[in-house]
């Protein structure tokens, strides 16, 4: 504790002593925790308070107490695939109450998001790993066949859904993978995995990308049970140490193990019709376990997978919520899309735009008016605090 | 806590400890209330309670004010111990959640004080260790901080700015985003 006196000829208020609080390092950094994180600017604007909280809020070991404090990152808004005169765009529009401004990206089509990272394809078949926070960009390799199996067609048929192809893609940090020794809190410049699932009459197929070997690595096939269904691109959920993916008739999800690197299929409880926009897979708060929120007539039912007590693994319809209690009537004019799932969030796309509906308070928010032509979104989600890359407080 | 039950542990709650402000003013207070800080509670542990506990670093208005949060939050907290045992569990979530309500209004009224105050609190509770204090006064500060330029939060605080005109307009440039 050093108490920087005022000098003299600096500016502000004289006359009244400030507080010993106030002099205090490791009690102004119990204050600034508690700032919302959600609301990034309140941290950048400490920043211009006076030198000893520039420094306080510049310092990585305070990033680093901050989050730990807050436990999960805040949703800071959605990344929309927006396809325009037939040209694919990924969008940001900001959820959260303030947020740094993320670029669009022209020509590139989003395809998953999780940990701080968005996976994107252009028309040219590039894969793209992209930080939206530190702005990094990583492209990957080539997607490799499976001895001509697959992916059939172009990764951009099979980015717009071509009815040829058969695949999903899913982004998320390494260290999610085999244990998961990471907290996800501070991940941005990890290394990163992309897996790559399909199937096709005969076979269900994997392959997984690591950024620090620069390759892709196939997996064995499996026998497929399922030869009139295949994958839909961008569904994917992440819960204990796997990764689940929907098909297109939503009566089924792959699961892919990433510790043993083995897929199955699990089946959803009857009710799906099979149409877009019906059903997310959801990650419980524990982050272990799997749900998912489906549209049933006019209501938003969610179910959980729990463990019986013989320890078998079954459906549980955990919340039947009347969407009249969600939505404003006129937003329920034709029945909602259920679009995305996170951190607790459902997204609803609406004849009157995009909302967000929290399950804990069912309360819900317009977070864009208009759909401007979007087909897919994804909540981005992470930290974002001053020191960070292109986040500098001009130390 | 101690929990309900053990004889010696009732016998611990009802033993009594002294507290004394930096201005010699005398606070008996149960040791349930006094070992919500954790200062406090090692001292008991290590046997350094007889003759009080001087409190060099707190005046008799604050801690006045720092027993009254832990009488009540004690109070609190034993009573959730004493229910679990003899309620069912739907009747036990009832009480739980009339607990939680009456908590949060003492709290909001707890916190109807001026600013130097709700700053001498927040070193008290740093001081003695006591985390659902600390954490209470300083969501207070960081709330009121909200939606405020830093201008009005020098001006609330009385904080100096020792920035000079050149870094000041250097940290806007860099993140004008947060200051529209």
């Amino acid at each position: 504790m050093e108490p920087s006196p005022p000098r003299p000829g600096s500016r502000g208020r004289i006359g009244k002593a400030t507080h010993l609080l106030w002099l205090v390092d490791e009690l102004i950094e119990e204050v600034l925790f508690r700032f919302s994180p959600d609301d990034p600017a309140l941290l950048f604007r400490a920043a211009l308070v006076c030198k000893r909280w520039r420094r306080l809020v510049s310092d990585p070991g305070f990033r680093r107490r901050f989050r730990e404090f807050h436990r999960s990152p805040p949703t800071l808004g959605i990344l929309c695939k927006t396809v325009a005169a037939r040209f694919t765009h990924t969008r940001f529009y900001r959820t959260s109450p303030s947020c740094p401004p993320i670029r669009d990206r022209r020509d590139w089509d989003v395809l998953d998001s999780r940990h701080g990272r968005v996976l994107m394809a252009n028309a040219l078949d590039k894969l793209v790993v992209w930080d939206p926070i530190t702005e990094d960009q990583q492209e990957l390799a080539p997607l490799p066949r499976h001895a001509g199996r697959a992916p059939n067609g172009s990764l951009a048929a099979l980015c717009a859904g071509a009815f040829w192809t058969n695949g999903s893609l899913a982004v998320l940090c390494a260290g999610a993978a085999g244990g998961g020794s990471c907290d996800h809190l501070d991940c941005h410049r990890n290394p990163f995995l992309v897996v790559f699932v399909g199937n096709d009459s005969e076979v269900m197929f994997s392959c997984v990308y690591s950024s620090e070997d620069g390759t892709w690595r196939s997996e064995p096939t499996v026998a497929a049970h399922h030869p009139h269904d295949r994958l839909e691109m961008s569904s994917s959920a992440f819960a204990g140490n796997a990764l689940y993916f929907l098909f297109l008739r939503r009566t089924k999800i792959l699961k892919y193990d990433l510790g043993t690197r083995e897929m199955s299929v699990i089946h959803l409880p009857p009710g799906s019709d099979g149409v877009y926009g019906e059903l997310a897979l959801m990650t419980m708060e524990d982050n272990s376990s799997l749900g998912f929120a489906r549209r049933e007539g006019y209501t938003l039912n969610l179910w959980s997978m729990e463990a019986d007590p013989n320890g078998a693994m079954r459906w549980t319809q955990s919340r039947v919520i009347e969407h009249e209690t969600l939505l404003p009537v006129d937003a329920l004019s034709i029945p909602p899309y259920v679009v995305a799932f996170a951190e607790g969030m459902i997204f609803m796309k609406t004849c009157d735009g995009i909302f967000s509906i929290d399950l804990k308070s069912c309360q819900s928010k317009n977070v864009l008016c208009n759909d401007y032509g979007i087909q897919k979104v994804f909540p981005y989600i992470s930290f974002y605090a001053p020191g960070e890359s292109g986040a500098s407080c001009a130390r | 806590m101690a929990s309900a039950g053990s004889g010696d542990e009732k016998a611990a709650a009802a033993a009594m400890i002294t507290l004394i402000s930096s201005d010699n003013e005398k606070f008996e207070v149960t040791e349930a209330t006094a070992t919500l800080s954790q200062t406090i509670r090692h001292m008991i542990e290590d046997g350094c309670t007889d003759g009080g506990v001087p409190l060099p670093n707190v005046t008799s208005k604050i801690l006045a004010r720092v027993i009254e949060y832990c009488k009540k939050h004690a109070t609190a907290a034993a009573g959730e111990e004493g229910s679990s045992s003899s309620f069912s569990d739907a009747a036990f979530l009832e009480v739980d959640r009339a607990f939680l309500e009456e908590l949060e209004e003492f709290d909001d009224a707890f916190l109807e004080v001026d600013r130097a105050t709700l700053f001498d609190l927040i070193l008290a509770a740093n001081y003695l260790d006591i985390k659902g204090l600390l954490n209470l006064t300083c969501q207070k500060v960081a709330d009121s901080v909200k939606g405020k330029t830093p201008e009005q939060i020098r001006e609330m605080y009385n904080i100096v700015n020792d920035l000079t005109p050149e870094e000041e307009a250097e940290i806007r440039r860099e993140t004008q985003w947060a200051f529209e």
